[in-house]
């Protein structure tokens, strides 16, 4: 569903992403993990269209972001980590935009179950503006959930969303992969990464440090079987190296 | 709580790095080729129009007078206002980074207010040397520097004035009842005063009806402010601009000790206040970010989304050209900004005034004149004052690139949107121009043919005409994005003057080449069909919008490639 070939993106001199493959099928969810200033962002920018490779190929439901560009995107959601919005129209308006966009013929029937799945129902008529930091990322979530995309790329999806927001968020997301959605979604949060993904992809300085299930990542290295997520997360990263101030 | 000299220190360092690193910032993007040519173009402008010209700038005593007279006037209703509604507030705004980190801080108000009258002297002393220096075109460097320490004096006391007003209100809120007790005899002071300088002018206001000029009713309405007890009542405001206007080194220093002594009176109310300010100071720092952001928009182009504006809206069906949705998108921003209602206000106008006046004789001509000169300046205007395209929506680029539009047909429908907005009111105008015409009686009329023909030819050309500009417009964003003011973003002063002179001239030539090739077609078209006046001038015009609009088609097709390419970084000011 989607498929990474030997994405590279440079910037000038510096390489932002060096050479990264992967594949998510239907139903799974890639958990794209590094530390900061790794190349997840950018890696997820090349794969919704944002920007393009420099090399290598993105594909989507089989349609190549560069050169059919127009189909893939029509199967892709993308929810930034930080909601853009247009000021002026209201949250339903950005909805049935989205469904013109979309074609979503059935708009009708699935705005009132999208704002009640985000709990938006009360706030249809409201503007950007008038919205807390949190609704806005439900918003810019509806958005992205309302034509019911084959893949679905989320970064860092909880950000501003209260805890019954976060649960219900981490629901939806599971509930899209059991339908058949293929999820790539990128957070430090290593709590919601362990809970909801299938595999996991790791990125340092551009680069694959690790990808597939836990179970997998975790038999090449023997000495962090039973560890915690996170003891396993920057090991592979080497975060660990520096000594956590007492 | 810190040392007095430790706060004052780290304050003095906040305000001095904050305007080190602002300038150094300025000074690195001046390296940038587009930056330097954008401040030079800036710099010219402003010599041009403001430095090159060596008039003298003395005034007579008349002339003083008149201007001291105007001054207290125009001040004491912007004070009495601010004294008796408060709605200076913005005096007391701090900054949002201020509001974070220095009200939960370990400082005293005293030294909070003392930043604020810190900080609010790095405004008023560039404000003092821009007008000393545009003033000053007589080259005199005495009369500059006098000049320039009366307008220090006289906007520091304003300053201070306004300070002491929203420390005064915010008082208010802190004692409740009490508070507001403690400001009613100030309250009234003003009230009674703004009477008083209303009385006087009341009691003379036969001056300036008799006055036969518009001057002389100025210098009537300024002759009875010199009258007590109007005069005794703007006595303090004189005081605080008189070093502004004085020339003679005598008089001067004898106004200049007066000004300074209110001033001094002043920073003693200010520092002497012990309201608790901070939420009323939160809140108008919040009301100016909302108000600078505002007025970003205003000078981009841009304006802000009307209270209650949602109840108007135009509805979106699901099925059909999905960039049919940019359109209505952009649109439904012009409607709710009230540009749409602003835009369609003169074609109506016109009209009624048509109807009204077009049967009396050369009436009717005349107004079918002046709706072409409308439409031709909707032409030309239009593209700067409407922005509801790439000049906006580039700052949603990574959204926008998301969405499963092809490049071409994005652009087209970013165009499309101000084009078909400002043909609105010209095809109104066009259709005012006709009707106007044919209300004019007899030898002035104009043939028939030849209105039909304007009214027809104009529509293929107007539509090719705005599109053309529109997508000229838009290219220029979207080619070269860190020269054009998008949405709110952007350079400032010297330099966004620089880049605006650039753009338009890139603008103007780009039309220019785009309608070369159209003329000539209309040209030969209006030539073989010469024998008939009506029809020549409707194939003319159609020809021409057509090779125009297959121009403008082939650069929405290159524009379309180019977005499908820019990135958010390229986009980036």
């Amino acid at each position: 569903m989607i498929s990474v070939d030997q994405l590279t993106k440079r910037y000038g001199a510096f390489t932002a992403v060096d050479g990264i493959s992967f594949s998510v099928a239907p139903g799974e969810v890639l958990g794209l993990v590094g530390p900061n200033g790794a190349g997840k962002t950018t890696t997820l920018r090349c794969l919704s269209g944002i920007i393009a490779p420099s090399t290598g190929r993105v594909a989507i439901a089989g349609h190549d972001l560069q050169t059919d560009g127009v189909k893939a995107k029509h199967a892709l959601a993308f929810i930034p980590d930080e909601p853009h919005l247009f000021e002026h129209l209201t949250v339903e308006e950005h909805l049935r935009f989205v469904a013109r966009i979309y074609g979503v013929a059935d708009v009708e029937e699935r705005i009132g179950p999208v704002l009640d799945e985000l709990e938006l129902g009360d706030k249809r008529r409201s503007l950007p503006d008038e919205l807390s930091r949190g609704m806005k990322q439900k918003l810019a979530i509806a958005c992205g959930l309302l034509h019911s995309p084959q893949a679905l790329v989320l970064d860092e999806p909880l950000t501003g969303l209260d805890p019954s927001g976060m649960r219900r968020m981490r629901a939806t997301i599971a509930a899209r992969a059991r339908a058949g959605t293929a999820v790539i979604l990128s957070s430090h949060l290593l709590t919601l990464v362990e809970e909801l993904c299938t595999k996991l992809f790791v990125i340092r300085h551009g680069k694959c440090v690790a990808y597939g299930p836990l179970s997998e990542i975790v038999s090449t290295r023997p000495e962090l079987a039973g560890r915690p997520l996170e003891d396993i997360f920057l090991a592979l990263t080497g975060e660990g190296e520096h000594p956590v101030p007492a | 709580m810190n040392e007095p000299g430790a706060t004052s220190g780290a304050f003095w360092y906040l305000i001095r790095r904050s305007a080190r690193n602002r300038l150094r910032r300025q000074g690195a993007r001046l390296r940038q080729p587009r930056y330097a040519a954008a401040f030079a173009l800036g710099l010219l402008y402003f010599w041009f129009f403001f430095l090159r010209s060596n008039r003298s700038g003395a005034l007579g005593p008349e002339a003083q007078g008149a201007l001291l007279g105007l001054f207290g006037v125009l001040v004491l209703s912007y004070l009495a206002w601010s004294w008796l509604f408060g709605t200076d507030r913005t005096a007391l705004a701090f900054t949002r980074a201020e509001v974070a980190l220095l009200f939960p801080a370990p400082v005293t108000r005293r030294q909070l207010i003392l930043f604020k009258l810190a900080r609010t002297q790095f405004g008023i002393l560039f404000s003092v040397v821009i007008w000393s220096v545009i003033l000053n075109r007589a080259g005199d460097p005495l009369a500059s520097l006098m000049r320039g320490a009366g307008l220090w004096m006289a906007l520091t006391t304003l300053s201070l004035h306004r300070l002491g007003i929203g420390l005064l209100r915010a008082g208010v809120e802190e004692h409740g009842a009490a508070g507001a007790r403690r400001s009613v005899p100030a309250m009234v002071v003003f009230a009674a005063a703004s009477l008083a300088v209303g009385w006087t002018i009341r009691s003379h206001w036969d001056w300036v009806s008799n006055a036969e000029e518009p001057a002389a009713a100025i210098r009537a309405l300024l002759a009875i402010v010199d009258l007590p007890p109007a005069s005794w009542i703007l006595y303090p405001i004189k005081v605080a601009f008189q070093p502004v206007v004085l020339r003679d080194v005598g008089p001067w220093f004898a106004a200049a000790a007066q000004a300074m002594l209110l001033l001094s009176l002043h920073v003693w109310w200010v520092l002497g206040s012990d309201a608790a300010f901070e939420e009323a100071a939160a809140e108008a720092s919040e009301r100016q970010a909302k108000w600078i952001a505002q007025r970003r928009a205003r000078r981009g182009g841009g304006a802000m989304v009307k209270a209650g504006s949602t109840r108007r809206t135009i509805p979106l069906g699901a099925k059909g050209a999905p960039a049919t949705a940019i359109v209505w998108k952009n649109i439904l921003w012009l409607v709710r900004t009230n540009q749409l209602r602003g835009i369609l206000i003169p074609p109506a106008l016109i009209l009624i005034a048509t109807l009204v006046f077009g049967t009396r004789d050369k009436m009717g001509l005349m107004f079918g004149v002046v709706s072409g000169v409308f439409a031709a300046m909707f032409l030309l205007f239009g593209p700067a004052t409407m922005r509801n395209d790439l000049r906006s929506d580039l700052l949603n680029l990574p959204m926008l690139k998301t969405l499963p539009i092809p490049g071409r047909a994005l652009v087209t429908a970013q165009v499309l949107s101000g084009a078909i907005a400002i043909a609105v009111p010209q095809l109104l105008l066009v259709g005012n121009a006709f009707v106007a015409l044919t209300l004019e009686p007899g030898a002035s009329r104009v043939p028939p043919d030849v209105m039909l023909g304007v009214l027809l030819g104009s529509v293929p050309l107007l539509f090719a005409l705005n599109a053309a500009n529109f997508t000229v417009h838009n290219g220029v964003a979207l080619l070269f994005p860190a020269w054009v003011k998008l949405g709110e973003r952007g350079t400032t002063g010297i330099e966004a003057t620089g880049q605006m002179m650039m753009t338009t001239l890139a603008t103007l030539l780009s039309l220019a080449v785009l309608l070369l090739l159209p003329a000539i077609t209309g040209a030969i078209g209006f030539l073989i069909f010469r024998s008939t006046n009506g029809t020549a001038i409707l194939v003319a015009a159609s020809a021409a919008g057509l090779v125009l609009a297959g121009e403008t088609w082939l650069m929405l097709g290159a524009l379309g490639t180019a977005f499908e390419k820019v990135e958010p970084t390229q986009v980036a000011n």
